[in-house]
């Protein structure tokens, strides 16, 4: 079993992610941190960090029409 | 539009494998029930897919999830990924699980799957199972990109194959087949369908046919994801381009619907996104819009209805970022070609089928873990248009006026126009208007024929000139590498030719050479590396000048133009053809 499945909640880094790049975040206590990058941040901070990821998707809520 | 299902029970995620075959069922849905081994090994799930298919279900074999206890200590080997093993090795797993599959099931699996299986390993499992006639062969664009993504430890390589069903080459899985007798036998589809926008331009699992993959993307907020539909209809919208035929297939593990490191919400999250695909399936199939297949169903339609030398074609837009890019995919037996509109309409993509590259993965393959078709240009992993420092592979076309000259690539066009001919598609692009800083303005109008033989041809239309009689020189410019991966090969060894009034040649040494000539009919590179010649012609007589550029080491490649000075009305053509060197 990949060692962080002890103490993660399943959130990945925002900054990787914003790079397209998946990293499950550690936990130490109540931070959250990245072993690939330099982010640190609580559950709330993590969550709150992903809505600029979704922001960039202008067409996130919309039902397009093909063809 | 044609739809395959596919499930795959796995013992730790196996109720959510019912989970999965549930939701098909009550919506009336077909699917194909791919075993993997691990699930061989549960009486529990063999007398499950017993009772399947003695009900007339459909059951194949999945070859990715292969560990489990049984699994090693039977063969000593502890790899999924069935693709990379040694020639001998993939023998043996093969045997071994369809000896099982054999005995369970007194019969032979009805389809066969993995997330990529090579040439060796089709041609073994022909072998072994000559009746099969459809199998899941490989991943569109997955490579460099999932790479990084999955922190350089996710190793399946697969750029530059098609995006959608094709007859596989006997010596290379994700080459279609130039004909019969080079064919494997046997109808290859790929796993998953992409979205042929952002598949190329980033991470193929993120944007996919896949619900878990687009959660994972994070293409939707909240329960909410128009996404996954709005993909389902860029498949269907390709109808109208390819006499009615539209592919699409969907085969989510069930680890996905379950608690995944890569979903960052609830497993209900992603079991009601999944569930809602299958809806609309079922909704657009009342229609009469949609229809499910099973896989040896849908080869038989395929072998029906779509001949092995049928070109293909995918106008795809951009549904995610409202950027309103779009890109234009062909697919025949000689080449694959993308053009890209934002950058006036060149070509961001380039792949030589007709040259006819062998591969095969594994241990034992000078490839290794490389399946990927090679490129002649790929824009996104080999710079493109100049940011940093140089340029890189890519087509444009140059216009000088005076001391000045403009690149096609800065006019962002947002549509294209494409239309079927008895020769084959021809692609127009809008017009592309560019202003000189003297205040010239001239209207270039550009347009595509893609035809047989791996030849592209390229009009460069001057529509209009501001200044009546003004004169301005268009460039046809093709700068081409080769590779299989972002970085760059060994260029050495490559032979630059111009040929026209004079005839001249380099040997490629990383030395800033140019070659040229006037009255030009053809300048071209021979790539030794890859046996495949590119090459740009002058139509409609010779052009005024020829040219075959060297690189150098910071600057890796080659660069080949043809240009002729007109005035409005007038056009410049050429085409790009790809040939087998040997
Ligand atoms: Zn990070």
């Amino acid at each position: 079993m990949p060692i962080y499945a002890q103490n993660v909640l399943g959130l990945r880094c925002p900054v990787c992610l914003a790079r397209e790049i998946d990293v499950v975040l550690y936990v130490d206590g109540e931070e959250y941190y990245c072993i690939k990058c330099g982010y640190t941040g609580t559950e709330a901070e993590t969550r709150e960090a992903y809505k600029p990821i979704r922001g960039k998707f202008k067409l996130l809520r919309t039902r397009v029409k093909s063809g | 539009m044609i739809v395959n299902i596919l499930h795959r029970p796995v013992p730790e995620h196996y109720e959510f494998f019912r989970m999965q075959q549930e939701w098909a069922e009550n919506l009336g849905l077909k699917t194909t029930v791919m075993a993997t081994y691990p699930s061989l090994q549960k009486p529990e799930i063999i007398e499950y897919l017993k009772d399947w298919i003695g009900r007339g279900g459909e059951l194949g074999i999945y070859f990715t999830e292969l560990r489990c206890p049984e699994f090693m200590e039977k063969t000593g080997l502890e790899m999924d990924a069935v693709w990379l093993y040694a020639t001998d090795e993939k023998r043996r797993i093969f045997e071994l699980v369809v000896g099982e599959f054999r005995e369970h099931f007194g019969r032979d699996p009805d389809a066969l799957a993995g997330y990529h299986l090579d040439a060796v390993s089709l041609g073994i499992l022909k072998e072994l199972c000559p009746a099969v006639d459809i199998a899941v062969v490989g991943c569109f664009e997955e490579g460099v990109r999932v790479f990084h993504g999955c922190n350089h430890s996710w190793y399946l390589f697969n750029e530059g194959m098609p995006w959608n069903p094709w007859y596989p080459a006997k010596d290379n899985a994700l080459r279609p087949a130039a004909n019969e007798e080079d064919a494997l036998g046997i109808v290859a589809v790929p796993h998953l369908s992409r979205d042929m926008v952002l598949a190329y331009e980033g991470r193929d699992d993120f944007w996919a046919s896949h619900p878990g993959d687009v959660m994972r993307g994070m293409g939707y907020e909240g329960e909410e994801c128009p996404y996954n539909l709005n993909l389902v209809d860029q498949y269907l919208a390709q109808e109208k381009y390819n006499g009615g035929f539209s592919y699409y297939n969907v085969f989510v593990g069930p680890g996905w619907i379950t608690h995944n490191m890569n979903i960052d919400d609830p497993p209900e999250v992603a079991q009601k996104l999944h569930r809602e695909q299958y809806e609309y399936f079922a909704e657009l199939r009342s229609q009469g819009r949609l229809t499910d297949m099973t896989l040896t169903e849908f080869a038989k339609w395929f072998r029906e209805h779509r001949p092995i030398e049928m070109p293909e074609v995918f106008l795809a837009s951009d549904i995610l970022y409202g950027s309103k890019k779009k890109y234009f995919w062909y697919k025949d037996t000689d080449m694959r070609v993308l053009v890209d509109m934002a950058q006036g309409g060149s070509i961001g993509d380039l792949r030589a089928y007709n040259a006819r590259v062998a591969a095969f993965t594994g241990s034992d393959s000078p490839n290794l873990d490389i399946g990927i078709y090679p490129y002649l240009i790929q824009s996104q992993h080999r710079t493109g248009v100049a940011n940093h420092a140089f340029d890189g592979a890519r087509t444009t076309l140059e216009v000088t006026h005076g001391e000045e000259t403009l690149d096609l690539c800065a006019c962002r066009l947002l549509d294209a126009d494409l239309a079927q001919n008895e020769d084959g598609y021809h692609l127009q692009v809008p017009p592309a208007r560019l202003r000189f800083s003297d205040g010239l303005e001239v209207t270039i109008e550009t347009g595509y024929d893609f035809l047989p033989g791996g030849r592209v041809e390229v009009t460069r239309k001057l529509a209009e000139v501001s200044r009546k009689d003004a004169r301005v020189t268009l460039r046809e410019y093709v700068k081409g590498s080769y590779g299989w991966t972002e970085y760059p090969e060994d260029m050495h060894g490559i032979v630059l030719r111009v040929s026209g009034e004079s005839e001249e040649s380099l040997t490629y040494d990383y030395r800033t050479r140019i070659i040229r000539t006037e009255a030009a009919t053809e300048v071209a590179a021979v790539v030794p590396q890859i046996e495949t010649e590119l090459r740009l012609s002058s139509l409609d007589g010779p052009a005024d000048l020829g040219e075959a550029r060297e690189g150098h080491l910071f600057s890796p490649f080659y660069t080949l133009t043809m240009e002729k000075t007109l005035g409005a009305g007038e056009s410049l053509k050429t085409c790009l053809s790809m040939h087998r060197t040997s």
